[in-house]
Parts: structure tokens; C-alpha cells; sequence
């Protein structure tokens, strides 16, 4: 079928529709398409189709039936099981995704894990060394504390860790997701930045 | 309102009075229809407000669509029947899904012409309903499949492609 022409508008109002696993295959289609989906413009239409349509997104985990893995669930569906993930000591980085995505980190492991709870995927980030521990008999507090973001200059999803190492010195690192591997970030970490 | 009455008859269904307004496609058909189904579309509706002689010309919209929107606007404006029996708000909205999949029946290009028209007349539920129906459609396709139903060209350089290929496999490898 040919020639339908597609005015930016209806490409805008029928993407914003498609489950946002789908629409990085989309991106491929066209240059209209890639610019389209990659734009901020598109970013907030999606997150208004999707707030509209969205209910509190209530996350609920438990260890699952496989030993070492944690299952994350939303009212009763399963989104994600996570292995090499211990379920008593997760902590989540905030239940609103940032563009799509969730950041994980088990203090005991020094571990973190970025999953996509719609699309029920998830990758689990090299390791890192450990953050001191302000009392280190099996505490289960690490000076640490992590974020995740999206970098539209680099178009990929980051992970900033702030920490305090064993010679208790204030550390920053940088995860990006698709280029892989924790790096320092440029310049002095703020005293205290990690506490 | 003044400015209505220069526009429409006044009928009578379902044993109440009703207003209509006329609406004029592109190709000049008149289309009567009930006010309070014309005003889903939030464009009529202001088009109403700010009066006119002669109908509401919606310059826009060939007769073919426009009347598939009002067939869209006509079912989902329906007066609430005062409930002989059991008819059920549930019942109701079970209804009105089965028609809307119905409506829905229709090709790709009928479906882009109701998505340009739902926006132009801003009817908000049938533009979702029109584009949901569509993001289905493609949701599962490949790039070029999709290519293939729109009749878009491929205009990215081999380079582009390969790079795409590449960040596509992306973040969950």
C-alpha cells in the first residue's frame, strides 16, 4: 500500500502508543521516525499518553522459588525475575522509571541491576568495588548511593554512584549502559557527598 | 443559544427536542446531526459557539470520513436510555467496545484518514481509539514491514543502518 503520507502529527499520536520496547525497533523505519521518537517533544507526549493510561505504579518483590533471585510483581503480574539478586536487602531507586527503566542495588553484593519493568527484561552492571561500611559487622548500611538518569548528548542511560571507600575517600563513578563499565567522573567529588 | 438556531433544525426523537446543527464536508454533503454528538468533536463545538450561517463547513473532512465519525460520535453521545429493566451501565460499555472493534474494521488508509480527521475535529476518544488501533498494528512489524504499509522510503545510508543495527541490539543484549 503506498503513498498514505503520514503527517508528523499522526506519526507523533500513533507512536506514542506503541509499548516503548517496541518503539526502538521503530526507530529504524525512517529518519522521520528516528528523529521523531528521539525527540523530547516525543518523551513528554509518551509520558502523558502514559500517565493517562497508567495506574500507582505499586511494586512489590519477593524472593522467588530459584534460590538467589528476586521477583518484582505489579498488582499480581509478574514484571521481572532478577537472578543473583538476593531479595532481602534491595533497594529500589524510586518506583517512577526514568524512560522506562529501574535502577536495583544490594548494598551486601555492592551490585546493582538496571531492569525494564514493562517489558520485563533486565541487565546486571559489572561489578563495582564496595563502598565502606560505617560499621562493618554485616551492617546492612553502605555510605553509598546511586541514581539513575538518561544522557540525551550521549543518548544512553547512566548510572552515578557516590561512595566512600575503604581509605574513606569520597568517590564518584559513571556507568553508561551502552557503552558498559564503571569510570570516575571528571573532577573532585564534594566532601561529604557520599554520607 | 442565538447563534445555533441560525444554523439547524429542531427534531424530535425519542420523544424529547433535540437540537441539530449541519456540518458540510469538503465535497459539500450536509450532514444533520444531534448538538450533543457534534460536540465531542471540541472544534464543532467552538464552531458552534461562535455561530454561522448555512452550516458548519469543515473543510477539512471528505463526506466518506466524516461520516464515520459521526457514526463514532452518534453512539458515543447516546442519551442514556432511562434503563428499561436491566440494561446496565456494564452492559452499556460492553456495547460500545463491540462497536468501536466494528468501527474499527477498516484499512490502513481509511484508518490515517480518521486519525487526521479525529485531530482536526479534536475527538479525543476516537483519535486514541484510531491510533491505539494502528499502534497495535505495528507494534509487532519490522522495519521494513512497516515501510512496506505506509509506502515510506528507506532514507537512511547503509553507515546509518549498520549503526542502528547495532544501538538496536542495545541496552538488553
Amino acid at each position: 500500500m503506498l503513498g498514505i503520507g503520514l503527517e508528523s502529527f499522526t506519526v507523533d499520536h500513533i507512536l506514542t502508543r506503541v509499548p516503548a520496547a517496541d518503539t526502538v525497533r521503530l526507530q529504524a523505519v525512517c529518519r522521520e521516525w528516528r528523529a521523531a521518537i528521539a525527540s523530547d517533544r516525543f518523551v513528554q507526549a509518551y509520558q502523558a499518553v502514559r500517565a493517562a493510561a497508567a495506574q500507582p505504579p505499586e511494586i512489590i518483590f519477593f524472593a522467588s522459588a530459584k534460590a538467589g533471585s528476586t521477583t518484582f510483581y505489579r498488582e499480581a503480574r509478574e514484571l521481572v525475575t532478577v537472578g543473583n539478586l538476593r531479595a532481602n536487602d534491595v533497594v529500589l531507586s524510586g518506583t517512577k522509571p526514568c524512560r522506562g527503566l529501574t535502577l536495583l542495588f544490594q548494598p551486601s553484593a555492592s551490585a546493582y541491576h538496571v531492569c525494564n519493568l514493562s517489558a520485563g527484561e533486565h541487565v546486571s552492571l559489572h561489578p563495582c568495588s564496595p563502598a565502606w561500611r560505617d560499621t562493618p559487622t554485616m551492617s546492612p548500611y553502605v555510605l553509598s548511593g546511586a541514581g539513575l538518569g538518561f544522557d540525551p548528548a550521549a543518548n544512553e542511560h547512566k548510572v552515578v554512584r557516590l561512595y566512600e571507600d575503604w581509605e574513606n575517600k569520597q568517590r564518584c563513578e559513571v556507568y553508561g549502559l551502552r557503552s558498559g563499565g564503571w569510570r570516575p567522573c571528571a573532577g573532585q567529588v564534594p566532601p561529604h557527598a557520599a554520607k | 443559544m442565538a447563534a445555533a438556531d441560525s444554523c439547524d433544525g429542531i427534531s424530535t426523537s425519542g420523544g424529547g427536542w433535540e437540537k441539530t446543527v449541519t456540518l458540510v464536508s469538503s465535497d459539500d454533503a450536509r450532514f444533520e446531526v444531534r448538538e450533543a454528538a457534534a460536540s465531542l468533536s471540541q472544534t464543532v463545538r467552538r464552531m458552534i459557539r461562535a455561530g454561522g450561517d448555512g452550516g458548519i463547513p469543515l473543510p477539512k473532512v471528505d463526506a466518506r470520513t466524516l461520516s464515520t465519525v459521526l457514526e463514532y460520535c452518534n453512539k458515543h453521545a447516546a442519551v442514556p436510555a432511562p434503563a428499561p429493566e436491566s440494561s446496565s451501565a456494564e452492559a452499556a460499555a460492553v456495547d460500545l467496545e463491540w462497536f468501536d472493534k466494528e468501527l474499527m474494521h477498516v484499512d490502513l488508509a481509511t484508518l490515517c484518514s480518521l486519525i487526521r480527521a479525529a485531530d482536526y475535529l479534536e475527538v479525543a476518544g476516537l483519535l486514541d481509539l484510531t491510533c491505539k488501533t494502528v499502534a497495535d498494528m505495528i507494534k509487532s512489524k519490522t522495519a521494513e514491514e512497516i515501510r512496506q504499509m505506509f509506502g515510506i522510503q528507506n532514507d537512511f545510508t547503509p553507515e546509518e543502518e549498520e549503526q542502528l543495527s547495532r544501538e538496536n541490539a542495545g541496552v538488553f543484549e
